[in-house]
């Protein structure tokens, strides 16, 4: 599942990435593209608070792909 | 409900609040989710009954490069209108799960001074989590007028913690996450993320006002500080600045500019050792790049460095100053007084002195010497309240500025005097991105980028001079270009006519004109006269212009433009073209110059001067001489630079020289001459000895080369 984020700014692609990972279905990644530069911190810290993994992938000058999925039989929040 | 009493009033509700007063009149509930259809999340699937949808990036703009920057108070003011709000509601703010979005805004509406703000902890996850109901129904809307009053003790600027960095006072708060903190930061912050405000959970909910004091006291944050909070664009940080308030702290200002501000206006580099405030400015602002932050960092100011007080002493007691009542009577009384505002942009766009001079503080002393460059001349200097104005005025005098005065107490000063103040037009943020690079110039600036937009060019052919020209005049934001020809594209015009595509073949050339220009400047209105110019409507489509760019290729039009012209006393910009060879003019007879009978009295013969048609043209001439004729326009409507006028300027492609002749006016000229015998149009078909009617039509038959060879 793609959450393409490109061109929007902080606080915006956190916010969006939140509402992905409470709303994929159980067992989906969701890949965040963004080219906002603060999102590759702010959006991991809210996939720590909310039990996700994450992968970021620099994609392009700037722009990156942050793979978000829940650790097999990690514990959901 | 916060448990602190020193919060603001009921700042902090919670779902089982917000449902007792669901309806109450003055109360409205404002839904600030993204709306996210691949998730069905968001507004229209389901919102808190009676909730109204506000999209918060309509609040926030690129300003100057720097993304996420406040919009001005207007858009505000109308944007809030719209959602039928007034500044006497009590509004209460939610998000997806009580964040920095919703927390932003109430900021916002605090710092435009809202009678009541109120936030739902936890936001709609909260919501959800206690049963609240929910609908898709949106409820009507009435627009009314919401009237945004800044308190500016609630937000800081740039140039504000410029001038603070090193008050002991001050503490910045740096919201973001420790690795981006890292990467960079203000000089002197502390890193306190914003999540430290919340419980965990899917819903944040505040942590009580006593946690929250306890958690900033220990890291030296303490309520007798002035807290200034930032993060990247100011959102986070809105979310830090209630937790502050929450925690009873009484001076809290949300830095909305935050660290993308911050960077962008300089401050990459480490702060040198030695750089006192006078040299801070927005264009030098230090910052600290991984620098340990602990507490006693703000201790206080190194020896040897002056404090903001110390400073604010020294310059006022070498900057006299005036006060608002003084200014007006000296300007009143004529005096050549140079008066300067060195506010920030959206202070100056609210209103200012009539004829006072736009300079934002960090740009004084780069510009001043445009302004007033005698050193003994008078100068007043104005900022909001007389602070800004003693530095602004303490360094004009260290350019050698003998006569400067700050005017005490400021604009905030003036206005309350009832003094009167006009509120300037101003380009809006897209316009000055549009025209950022014209801008950018001196001798155009905004006030200069107003007069194009404002100004209206009729241009005389959409061919190959008309072609060019109307291109660049779009571009450079012409408010208002007319086209008379009457011609439809055919395919031997795409050789040199740049306006007309091969889709455009057969299409009437004002048509496919109109269109090509609209599609480079959708600011460019383009009236389209399809009609033969001739003596019954030319002083009408004329008339209806500021100045005329002649592009025609016959001689009747070429006499009965510059006619035209003369009588109604608007400039013309004439060009003609020849195979390589080119020349312009500008026909002003207003300012004395001469116009096209002056220097060709009669037309020559039928038949003596072969046209483009027949002689040809290569393309890119007409694109050098028709680009030469939008510069002389728009010099005219800048009023800057030295005109054509009197003088023919010609251009020679194969030996690539320019050469200038002068031109003078000829007193005996039947029509702009001392006794004229052509006062009204006349028939310049017969004037020119041809048998029939030509359509005027930009480059296709006969251009006119007669300056060459009668020269």
């Amino acid at each position: 599942m793609k959450l393409d984020v490109r061109g929007e700014i902080c606080p915006y692609p956190m916010l969006k990435a939140v509402e992905a990972m409470k709303r994929a279905p159980k067992g989906e990644a969701i890949e965040v593209i963004t080219d906002h530069a603060p999102a590759l911190e702010t959006i991991p810290a809210q996939a720590r608070r909310l039990g996700f993994q994450w992968q970021i992938t620099e994609t392009g000058a700037p722009e990156w792909v942050i793979t978000l999925s829940r650790p097999a039989g990690g514990a959901q929040p | 409900m916060s448990d602190h009493t020193e919060a603001p009033n009921a700042f902090l509700v919670d779902a089982a609040w917000l449902r007792r007063r669901l309806g109450e009149p003055g109360l409205r509930v404002v839904d600030v989710r993204p709306a996210l259809a691949q998730f069905r999340s968001g507004y229209p699937w389901g919102h808190i009954p009676g909730a109204i949808y506000l999209d918060m990036q309509q609040l926030f703009a690129v300003v100057d490069g720097v993304p996420g920057k406040l919009a001005s108070p207007a858009t505000g003011e109308a944007l809030l209108g719209q959602l039928g709000l007034t500044q006497a509601d009590h509004v209460v703010v939610y998000d997806d799960a009580g964040g920095p979005l919703a927390a932003l805004l109430a900021w916002l509406l605090d710092f435009w001074g809202q009678a009541q703000v109120s936030y739902l902890d936890g936001g709609w996850q909260a919501w959800q989590e206690e049963g609240g109901a929910l609908t898709d129904a949106a409820p009507l809307i009435r627009p009314a007028v919401y009237r945004a009053r800044p308190d500016e003790n609630k937000a800081a600027t740039t140039e504000w913690i410029a001038a603070h960095l090193d008050h002991p006072a001050l503490a910045l708060v740096d919201t973001r996450t420790p690795a981006e903190f890292q990467a960079g930061h203000l000089p002197g912050a502390l890193n306190i993320p914003w999540e430290e405000n919340v419980n965990p959970g899917l819903a944040q909910r505040y942590r009580s006002g006593t946690t929250l004091h306890r958690q900033f006291a220990e890291l030296g944050v303490t309520p007798d500080k002035e807290v200034v909070v930032y993060c990247e664009t100011g959102a986070r940080s809105a979310h830090t600045y209630w937790a502050l308030r929450l925690a009873g702290y009484p001076r809290v200002r949300n830095y909305e500019g935050s660290w993308a501000e911050w960077r962008r206006r300089g401050g990459e580099k480490p702060a040198a050792a030695d750089a006192g405030p006078a040299a801070v400015g927005p264009c030098g602002l230090p910052s600290a790049a991984a620098e340990p932050a602990g507490a006693g960092e703000t201790a206080g100011p190194p020896a040897g460095r002056a404090t903001r007080d110390q400073i604010l002493a020294q310059a006022r007691a070498r900057v006299p100053e005036l006060d608002a009542y003084e200014v007006k009577e000296r300007l009143d009384a004529r005096e050549q007084l140079t008066v300067v505002d060195i506010r920030e942009r959206d202070e100056w766009v609210q209103g200012h002195v009539s004829g006072a001079h736009f300079v934002p503080r960090g740009f004084l002393e780069l510009r001043i010497e445009e302004l007033q460059p005698q050193r003994a001349a008078p100068i007043v200097v104005y900022c909001a309240g007389g602070v800004r104005s003693l530095l602004g005025g303490r360094d004009l005098q260290a350019m050698g500025y003998t006569n400067v005065f700050s005017m005490a107490g400021g604009f905030s000063q003036w206005k309350n005097a009832g003094l009167p103040f006009v509120v300037p037009t101003v380009l809006n943020e897209e316009r000055r991105a549009r025209y950022s690079r014209h801008i950018l110039i001196p001798e155009v600036g905004e006030a200069g980028q107003l007069k194009l937009l404002e100004s209206k060019v009729l241009l005389i052919g959409a061919g190959g001079l008309g072609s060019p020209a109307a291109l660049y005049l779009a571009a450079a934001g012409v408010g208002t270009i007319g086209i008379v020809d009457f011609d439809a594209v055919d395919l031997s015009n795409l050789q040199r006519q740049i306006l007309h595509g091969q889709s455009d073949i057969g299409r009437p050339k004002v048509e496919s004109a109109a269109d090509r220009l609209r599609e480079i400047n959708p600011d460019v209105q383009v009236r389209a006269h399809r009609v033969l110019l001739d003596s019954s409507n030319a002083l009408d489509i004329i008339g209806q212009y500021d100045i005329v760019l002649n592009g025609s290729d016959n001689f009747p039009t070429r006499y009965l433009v510059n006619d035209a012209c003369v009588l109604l006393r608007k400039p013309l910009v004439d060009a003609s073209i020849f195979i390589f060879e080119g020349q312009v003019t500008v026909y002003d007879s207003v300012a004395g110059g001469p116009c096209y009978r002056c220097l060709y009295p009669d037309p020559p013969p039928p038949g003596e001067v072969p046209s483009c048609a027949e002689a040809g043209v290569l393309g890119v001439l007409p694109g050098i001489i028709g680009s030469l004729q939008a510069m002389e326009a728009i010099k005219h409507i800048l009023q800057i630079g030295e005109p054509l006028a009197g003088r023919l300027l010609m251009f020679d492609g194969l030996e690539m020289t320019f050469r200038t002749l002068k031109a003078r006016r000829d007193a005996a000229c039947p029509v702009c001459g001392d006794r004229p015998t052509v006062t009204e149009l006349i028939d310049y078909d017969q004037f020119c000895g041809l048998p029939a009617r030509h359509p005027v039509a930009g480059g296709n038959g006969h251009d006119a080369a007669v300056g060459m060879l009668a020269l």
